[in-house]
């Protein structure tokens, strides 16, 4: 067995071989913040990189991540409690008035797979539910989507509720009418236009 | 179009398969409505209703009763009765209608895509109004009015710049009286609009089984104000149903058979047509495709399953694409894609002007797109026999070695096909001549020109007054 092993399962989306290459590697010594970073970081970093360049399809992705979480369930009891926290935060959520749901879960299945910690609130979420997420979890991205013009004024107000919240989350923004120019206009911290350039943008910002 | 050229994907057998699975997804699972009103409705009907979930289910009678009171026929009005569409078509063919919701819009001269602004929606309807094959007119979104009040603005651009049929649906729940108060000024009264109808409405679930509290407002208000509806479902395969064409076809006609229950009960006999946007998702990027083989066997099945199972007019949305530029691409997707889904029986096709991603508007593309739905019609409008079109005497009597050329016969029948226009036959000489212009240039010279003689519709004074009125009150109450 070797970290190799671990990244290729990972990758094959094979749960038990995962899971059982991560034991082994810790039975023949090797840490297990060692087996985070060099293969299941490592192999989740690839997956997307190969998504970006559609070697890969969201599905494949997705089991690929359910073959890391196998191997993360291994590794967490050895891991230092800091860091079994994952790489950061992110509170998500469409904005209030809209019911759009297949992007932002898209977005939130595919941050929860690169290693962070997501909270999903759901579709029509209110202002103040994602500013006391945000506070609750201390959450590092608020990451927002809106599907319709007339819902994406509301992308504005919740920036500007964090603010008056002093939260230091960092906002993001998608969905269809979006744009970056938009994001810029009303203070979000990034913009991305689908769901595996919204994982690349929260690995710029944490 | 003749009987010989219909297009069946699904064995009967399939098709009945297709329509019980729509029946028990139904009655068994159900749909989540949120609208108390809508809720009450359907109680009283005889649905089960929970009011927790709002899950409602439907049992199979009241499907049935619902199915069989949609009038097989409609017409589909705009302001000017010339322009009113019956279907089924009289001549056996299909409507067109343009694109949707776009925020964007490619400009020629710029050649980049930019903000789609109050002004360039009102060249773009008045464009439609002297198009011959563009029959309904869909609401777009203007970036340079209030976002919370956009469609009651675009609502009022259509009527003011355009007689024909408008395709027509509210962005929010608080919007949509004020649409139907619009509609309602632009015709004088409810009973004006209720004659001449000047929409039709287009509500559409959330996949997977979630009416929105807008579009079952919006069904609602069409019912009471006689317009008629062609409610949507939203499916995306993959990723709010079914990765298999069989399974997202089934689920798209259950979400839209509950949109028409709900019309029915309301008020029976009421017009209501099918919508089969029913696309694909990318597995690669997670967005949905709009023209891929996929999405068009998808539709055109969708098509087959709701006018053999369930005898109800049928929309939808083949005239696609999913390239950015009016390439051979563009052209190439949007014919294939119509040609199957018109063969399939589709009574509206939708997606003139547009090209790919989430709705850009393109007018050089919406004059291509005309010219390709004339020569879809072409196509699809069958083989005449009987003895003029058969013409033996002309055969004999032009003779073995004859010509036809300057017969009566030929005189007469020379215009029967349609005039190609954009896709006109031209000696190399001549095409060299005129500066070697492709399509796309071609039809950005077709644009200009008709730009010099589109113009507002004539209004009168109080009329426009009242429209005025009416979207004055839709800011004050929807913008903050």
């Amino acid at each position: 067995m070797s970290i190799n092993d671990i990244r290729q399962a990972v990758l094959a989306g094979d749960e038990q071989g995962a899971a059982r290459s991560a034991q082994a590697e810790l039975d023949a010594g090797t840490t297990a913040q060692e087996i985070m970073d060099s293969a299941l970081i490592s192999a989740m970093d690839e997956a997307g990189a190969k998504m970006a360049t559609g070697e890969l399809f969201i599905p494949e992705v997705l089991v690929a991540a359910d073959a890391m979480k196998a191997a993360m369930d291994v590794i967490t009891p050895h891991l230092a409690v800091e860091a079994a926290g994952g790489r950061g935060t992110v509170v998500i959520g469409a904005v209030e008035g809209d019911v759009h749901d297949i992007g932002k879960s898209l977005v939130a299945l595919m941050l929860d797979g690169a290693g962070f910690n997501v909270f999903d609130l759901g579709v029509d979420v209110a202002t103040e539910d994602f500013v006391t997420a945000a506070r609750e979890h201390d959450a590092d991205i608020v990451a927002m989507s809106s599907l319709m013009v007339t819902t994406m004024p509301k992308m504005k107000v919740v920036i500007e509720a964090l603010h008056a919240a002093s939260l230091s989350a960092k906002p993001i923004v998608g969905g269809a009418p979006l744009t970056q120019a938009y994001a810029d206009e009303i203070g979000a911290a990034g913009y991305a236009p689908d769901a595996g350039g919204a994982v690349r943008l929260v690995r710029d910002l944490v | 179009m003749g009987d010989t050229l219909k297009l069946r994907l699904l064995s009967s057998d399939q098709v009945s398969t297709m329509r019980e699975k729509c029946l028990y997804l139904l009655s068994t699972m159900g749909m989540r409505i949120d609208h108390d009103g809508a809720l009450d409705i359907l109680a009283g009907a005889g649905a089960d209703v929970d009011r927790e979930t709002h899950v409602v289910r439907f049992p199979v009678d009241l499907i049935e009763t619902a199915i069989a009171s949609v009038p097989g026929e409609l017409t589909v009005k705009g302001a000017d009765a010339s322009h009113d569409c019956p279907i089924p078509h009289p001549e056996g063919l299909f409507y067109s209608c343009t694109n949707i919701q776009s925020m964007l819009h490619h400009d020629v001269d710029s050649k980049r895509f930019e903000d789609n602004t109050a002004a360039r929606y009102a060249e773009w309807c008045q464009i439609i109004e002297i198009l011959d094959h563009a029959d309904i007119c869909a609401i777009q979104t203007p970036m340079d009015v209030p976002a919370e009040s956009a469609e009651v603005h675009a609502l009022s651009i259509q009527m003011q710049n355009t007689t024909k049929p408008l395709w027509m649906h509210a962005f929010s729940r608080e919007a949509v009286p004020f649409m139907f108060e619009l509609m309602v000024a632009r015709m004088g009264s409810v009973e004006a609009l209720r004659e001449q109808s000047v929409a039709i409405i287009n509500p559409g679930t959330v996949s997977p089984f979630i009416m929105k509290e807008m579009d079952a407002e919006e069904i609602i208000q069409a019912c009471h104000h006689g317009v008629p509806i062609s409610a949507d479902g939203h499916v995306m395969s993959g990723f709010v149903s079914p990765m298999t064409v069989a399974g997202s076809v089934v689920q798209n006609c259950a979400e839209v058979l509950a949109h028409i229950i709900l019309c029915q009960v309301v008020k029976p006999g009421h017009p209501a047509m099918m919508t089969q946007f029913n696309v694909p998702g990318d597995m690669a990027t997670g967005f949905s495709t709009l023209a891929t083989p996929a999405a068009n066997v998808q539709r055109s099945a969708g098509v087959q399953l709701c006018k053999e199972g369930f005898g109800i007019p049928v929309s939808g949305c083949p005239i696609m694409t999913d390239t950015y530029v009016s390439d051979g691409r563009a052209v190439a997707e949007k014919a294939l894609g119509g040609l199957m889904s018109i063969m399939a029986g589709m009574d509206i096709a939708y997606g003139l002007g547009r090209l790919g991603g989430a709705s850009l508007a393109s007018p050089a593309q919406l004059i291509i797109d005309n010219q390709l739905i004339a020569l879809l019609k072409e196509y699809v409008g069958g083989v005449q026999v009987d003895d003029d079109h058969l013409a033996v005497e002309e055969i004999v009597a032009a003779g073995i070695g004859g010509s036809f050329v300057h017969s009566k016969h030929t005189l007469r029948h020379c215009r029967d096909y349609v005039e190609p226009g954009l896709f006109r036959f031209q000696l190399q000489q001549t095409w060299e001549a005129e500066g070697e212009k492709d399509l796309y240039e071609r039809a950005v010279d077709e644009y200009r020109r008709l730009k010099t003689e589109a113009k507002p519709v004539d209004l009168p004074d109080d009329v426009r007054r009242d429209m005025d009125a009416v979207v004055a009150r839709a800011d004050k109450a929807l913008c903050p």
